[in-house]
């Protein structure tokens, strides 16, 4: 029988998910990177993007936003600083965020707050929308 | 004795006060419920997230992050995040709090504290006794929140890797109890992780690399600390209402049981008076 891997993903405002799955792959600091069963011990940064995972029934993907994620004994723990399910995703309110976040890019100089939160913003749109495309339809 | 038509008229008032603080205390109740989940809920990313900053922190300990250095030379100064509520009717909580306060302005010079203010209570007592005052968050509509803890610790963290201030401490109301809310403070800067035993330091491949890591891991694990004060804070504010108003609620009601008595005796003292004027005009009467 294969190892099992179960993957766990928490904010700081509350637990998101935990599941057992076949396989994970997730948005690292320095590219994806996936998990399989009996993976070494290993911790990484994430960025703002899309984790997906494969269980025996389904795939399934997740919009991650920044955090760590640590792969020890089988277990795949992923703190975000926020998360979200994709079937919990509401395409339009995402894309209205993103159209603002645009517009503010467009007028707010470089290098600002204000900027730099607008992009963030721009970032974790774009990363929700690419994980509601990924859902499988119906 | 005060006259019958004064005593019912204090009975309809205290009866409207005791109406008031029923309905505070049931909000603080479903307040307080509503505050414990939160902190429920934060609690299982910031214990990972600790455990994770102590096991990056350990393997890294010969080449020790700006956060997790102690100060050699002191610059003479540090900062204190006081946590209060903004609003009062909630006993003693913000007098607990600012008295914790002052204690600590006491210990450290009351000219070397920076003091940033989250919570009106504790900026209206401070703003005129002479404290030196870095910020002020106050007038929060919901509470403290996450993004304000990140703004916070952000800030203050950046203060202390520059070498502005030689130690960050916050203070807040520590949720133990319906009952009980002890004022706790507790250093956030430096930080000072908890020791792993040699044979419990994990080995891990690292991504990107085990400084930028580590890096990363502190500054998320101060925001945490702030975000869990807040939270803890707020537990304790509904907690403390919650009391405070149950036993004003019992209060209104032993005054109305007093005023009641009180009222019968007046009502009984009329009507004995007037069967002895008509009795005694009688008699005069019958001459």
């Amino acid at each position: 029988m294969a190892a099992r891997l179960v993957l766990r993903i928490v904010t700081p405002k509350q637990p998101i998910l935990e599941t057992e799955v076949q396989e994970v792959t997730a948005p690292g600091t320095l590219g994806e990177f996936g998990v399989l069963p009996d993976h070494v011990t290993f911790l990484s940064s994430l960025e703002c993007g899309v984790l997906r995972y494969r269980t025996l029934q389904r795939e399934a993907a997740v919009a991650v936003r920044g955090g760590f994620a640590e792969v020890r004994a089988n277990v795949v723990t992923v703190l975000a600083d926020d998360a979200v399910l994709a079937e919990d995703i509401a395409p339009e309110a995402v894309r209205s965020d993103l159209t603002s976040a645009e517009s503010v890019l467009k007028r707010a100089a470089f290098g600002t707050p204000e900027y730099a939160e607008a992009e963030e913003r721009k970032r974790w749109a774009e990363a929700c929308l690419a994980a509601t495309r990924l859902r499988p339809a119906g | 004795m005060a006259s019958l038509k004064a005593i019912r008229k204090r009975i309809a008032s205290v009866k409207n006060t005791q109406k008031i603080t029923k309905a505070m205390k049931m909000v603080s109740a479903a307040k307080l419920r509503r505050a414990q989940d939160a902190a429920t809920n934060a609690r299982a990313y910031a214990e990972k997230l600790s455990e994770l900053m102590r096991q990056v922190a350990a393997s890294m300990s010969d080449t020790p992050h700006p956060l997790l250095q102690r100060r050699e030379r002191a610059v003479g100064r540090v900062d204190l995040l006081l946590i209060t509520a903004d609003r009062g009717l909630c006993g003693a909580y913000n007098s607990n709090l600012i008295r914790r306060a002052e204690q600590l302005l006491a210990d450290h010079g009351r000219e070397r504290v920076h003091v940033t203010f989250v919570g009106r209570r504790g900026f209206d007592y401070f703003k005129k006794r002479g404290v030196v005052i870095a910020d002020k968050h106050i007038n929060l509509f919901g509470g403290p929140d996450l993004a304000l803890a990140r703004r916070l610790a952000d800030h203050l963290a950046n203060e202390y890797a520059e070498e502005k201030t030689d130690a960050v401490f916050v203070l807040y109301s520590h949720f133990r109890s319906a009952l009980s809310q002890v004022p706790t403070v507790e250093q956030l800067l430096p930080i000072v992780p908890a020791a792993v035993s040699p044979e419990g330091v994990r080995e891990y491949v690292v991504e990107p690399d085990a400084a930028t890591l580590l890096d990363r891991l502190l500054h998320q694990y101060v925001r945490v600390l702030v975000h869990r004060a807040f939270l803890e804070a707020q537990a304790s504010e509904h907690a403390a209402r919650m009391t405070a108003m149950d036993s004003a609620t019992s209060n209104a009601a032993d005054m109305i049981d007093r005023l009641t008595l009180e009222m019968n005796r007046a009502r009984q003292a009329a009507i004995t008076k007037e069967l002895m004027e008509i009795v005694s005009g009688a008699e005069a009467l019958k001459g």
